[in-house]
């Protein structure tokens, strides 16, 4: 028999499908053609996979090769084909047995020399596979962490091609080291407790952690903007298995693990510079559809440091994902989604120059400059952040505190029991977080105390607050009544959501 | 030419406030400054331009600009015209206002300060308006953002009455984001600048506008100002009209009350913490 098939996954954002890889050998002058749409890296596949054969001492044959990728019309990119290709072209050519290639699936890239190495992708390629029914892979060892997170499937994790082929020769296997699957829970690094003062902005992350409120930052250059967003994330509530995966999933069609271990349960941080573009930050590419930034904080935080120095198109391309918790992306290969259900976090120095704060008296801004600075930010943007916070720099007391802050674990625990409170609430309504509340049953089913919206009302009417604001600060409110456990909002919990609200909006 | 005609020339041809001008219209009269000029009493060179500009000047069509623009020209002597501006060591040649021009002349309070107020001034400005308003005295501020628009808003949610003395033409809604704001100060209270129809707020108007701010109000509050504010400017001229200047203080490590910690710290300005310690020193300095 010269025709031979095996099987690998062509990935169109997360979505995968199977594709078969069918060879056949015929009799003509010797050819290789490559047929299904393949792109510019896969094209070159056929360089690499004669190559690893020869040096792994196996023929390569003279032949007329036809390779095809099936199903035909789906574009397919990258160089993780290499192996099932290989596999392929010998199994056509009658050198290896047949019978356990056929419910396995091939993922992988053939270096020249025959080893395997890692490809992106493979999470959401095997969650593919095990839909349509197959139960063993077969992927490079670099992504066996990844591939180790997929419950009831055989993953064989290889090194170098000679040892696929001899496992399908004789079904011995190498010994794989053992990997340890454990899901990792604390990050070492960052910690509340380094922050020194700061009661504001640390009540802030609180508050914006425990109901999902997006908060903007606002603060001379070194008043510890930064290292207070970067530890948002470890005050947020592990992942939950079934998020941890999603979050893999985008991370390994990313290809980010550098930054970000797999099995990590820890909420994503992304901080994108200011400078970034918006197909950075909200995903695409020509060939194959990349997550974006806002994909990446899946789950977790999305920072942007400086947001007023961004070009106002990459913040408001943030606005359907705020909206919908995911992005779709249209290209002239398709359509793909990706979640992206992020907490945004925004830093802003109050003007440009960064001075403008203290006595104010070093700042060389004009007054209108540092009136349209932050007015960059406004808009349908701002409309989504619920929180606006003034980090003043650290004082002297605090610097000379010997003592360190709340720490994470501390704060986690409070976040953990509020939100436990807020999902109990919502059980049935479809959401959990208290920013997630609609502005209709704000008025009705979770409207704060009589004297509360007294308050509100009063403030309404004398124009110091817009109705929006008034949303937002119930919103807030009921996280904080959630925080201190009261059954609803009191008129201390809404006049401190007001507070935080800083700033004016009219 | 009639000394009307006259003046309104002189009103269009002079940017405001000059003091050489403005004192030689007052003293001897638009008639004789441009007889004066014409003849050579003055430094031919030195003002060409202006001479230029009066020539080809007509006084319609500096009534028809303003007529056109739906407001009133106001000289010295008209019965709306607000005399106490006359203080002023260069007083404004002619006004063009537009609303209800009888509260040019009414006792007034003038609220000033920064175009990026914090919460706490924007309440406070508010606050002040709607107190001195309860009193029926009017609100004069300069219609810019900020502090400004709080206090014109403030005075108007309490129905009172504001004027707005701003830096461009009469027809140019500056900022455009409170046209509303200018529509709403009409109905009641008045707009009013000494800048012809048609011409931009430039940098330079808005110093000559803030002494318009003072001299149009028996008393100056300033809420919020930075450093080196526009605010400060209007402060000072008050004082120099020997009128009561009064500032609220703010957070030391605040920014925007830097300035009210200034007139404070240099005894520019009485330090006020509510509207009845305002009202009381306002009218105790009487």
């Amino acid at each position: 028999m010269n025709l031979a098939l095996t099987t690998s996954v062509a990935l169109l954002g997360l979505d995968g499908h199977l594709v078969t890889v069918e060879v056949d050998i015929a009799d003509g002058l010797p050819n290789y053609s490559l047929l299904g749409l393949p792109d510019a890296a896969l094209t070159e596949s056929r360089e690499r996979v004669r190559a690893a054969m020869v040096n792994c001492g196996e023929i390569w044959p003279n032949r007329k090769v036809t390779v095809s990728l099936s199903p035909a019309w789906l574009p397919k990119s990258g160089s993780g084909f290499d192996l099932a290709i290989c596999i392929a072209i010998l199994s056509a050519h009658e050198t290896i047995p047949t019978e356990r290639i056929s419910s396995v699936v091939f993922l992988g890239e053939l270096s020249l020399d025959g080893r395997i190495r890692s490809v992106r992708g493979v999470l959401p390629a095997l969650m593919a596979a095990y839909k349509s029914g197959i139960t063993t892979a077969v992927v490079p060892l670099a992504n066996a962490a990844e591939a180790g997170l997929m419950q009831g499937m055989e993953i064989i994790a290889m090194e170098h091609l000679k040892s696929v082929l001899r496992w399908l020769r004789t079904g011995e296997r190498d010994v794989a080291e053992e990997i340890d699957y454990q899901w990792s829970q604390s990050d070492e690094r960052l910690d509340f407790a380094d922050v020194a003062g700061q009661p504001e902005a640390r009540l802030a992350a609180e508050i914006a952690a425990t109901g999902g409120h997006h908060i903007l930052l606002i603060g001379p250059p070194g008043a510890g903007k930064t290292m207070i967003a970067e530890r948002i994330p470890t005050i947020m509530p592990a992942l939950n298995i079934a998020q941890a995966l999603e979050v893999t999933a985008v991370h390994s069609l990313a290809g980010s693990f550098a930054t970000r271990s797999p099995t990590s349960l820890i909420a994503p941080i992304v901080s994108p510079h200011h400078t970034t573009t918006r197909v950075a930050m909200v995903g695409g590419g020509a060939h194959a559809i990349k997550p974006g930034a806002c994909s990446l904080a899946h789950h977790g935080v999305l920072f942007i440091d400086e947001a007023p120095e961004c070009p106002s198109g990459v913040l408001d391309s943030l606005r359907q994902p705020l909206e919908a918790g995911t992005i779709t992306i249209a290209r002239s290969i398709g359509n793909v989604t990706f979640p992206a259900q992020f907490l945004l976090v925004l830093a802003a120095n109050p003007c440009p120059c960064g001075k403008f704060s203290g006595r104010g008296r070093n700042c060389i801004c004009t007054s209108v400059q540092v009136r349209r600075y932050l007015g960059k930010l406004s808009g349908p943007l701002m409309d989504r952040i619920d929180l606006r916070v003034h980090v003043d720099p650290v004082g002297r007391v605090d610097m000379a505190r010997v003592e360190l802050g709340e720490t994470s674990e501390a704060i986690r625990a409070r976040v953990i029991a509020a939100r436990a409170i807020a999902e109990k609430r919502f059980a049935g309504l479809g959401y959990s977080l208290n920013s997630q509340i609609p502005a209709r049953s704000l008025r009705t089913v979770f409207q704060p105390e009589r004297p509360a919206m007294n308050f509100l009302h009063d403030e309404l009417e004398r124009e110091h607050i817009t109705a929006r604001g008034l949303h937002k600060i119930a919103r807030v409110s009921w996280t904080l009544a959630d925080l201190h456990s009261h059954e609803i909002p009191t008129l201390a919990d809404v006049r401190q959501a007001h507070s935080m609200r800083g700033g004016i909006e009219i | 030419m009639k000394e009307r005609e006259a003046r309104a020339v002189l009103f269009s041809a002079v940017e405001g406030g000059h003091p050489l001008w403005a004192q030689e219209i007052y003293s001897q009269g638009a008639l004789k400054t441009i007889e004066r000029l014409q003849s050579g009493s003055y430094d031919r060179i030195k003002f060409a331009t202006l001479i230029a500009a009066i020539n080809a000047t007509k006084a319609d069509q500096v009534c028809e600009a303003v007529e056109s623009a739906g407001a009133q020209l106001l000289m010295p002597g008209d019965p709306m015209w607000p005399s106490m501006v006359e203080d002023l060591v260069a007083p404004p040649i002619a006004l063009i206002a537009k609303g209800n021009l009888e509260a040019l002349s009414m006792q007034s309070l003038a609220i000033v300060g920064t175009r990026n107020p914090t919460n706490y001034g924007a309440r406070i400005a508010g606050d002040f308006a709607a107190g001195f308003v309860d009193r029926e005295w009017g609100i004069v501020s300069g219609g810019a953002y900020g502090i400004d628009s709080f206090a014109h808003r403030g005075a108007l949610i309490a129905e009172g009455i504001t004027v707005a003395v701003i830096a461009s033409g009469i027809d140019i809604n500056y900022p455009a984001g409170n046209s509303r704001l200018f529509a709403e100060i009409c109905e009641s209270g008045a707009i009013v600048t000494e800048v012809m129809p048609g011409h931009p707020a430039l940098p330079a108007r808005f110093l000559t506008r803030n002494r318009l701010i003072a001299a149009l109000s028996q008393a100056t509050l300033v809420v919020e100002a930075a450093f080196r504010s526009g605010s400060l400017r209007t402060a000072r001229d008050a004082a120099e009209l020997l009128r009561p200047v009064m500032a609220i203080p703010g957070a030391i490590n605040s920014p925007t009350s830097e300035g009210c910690h200034r007139l404070i710290g240099e005894r520019a300005a009485e330090l006020v913490t509510s509207v009845a310690d305002a009202v009381e020193f306002v009218g105790a300095n009487r």
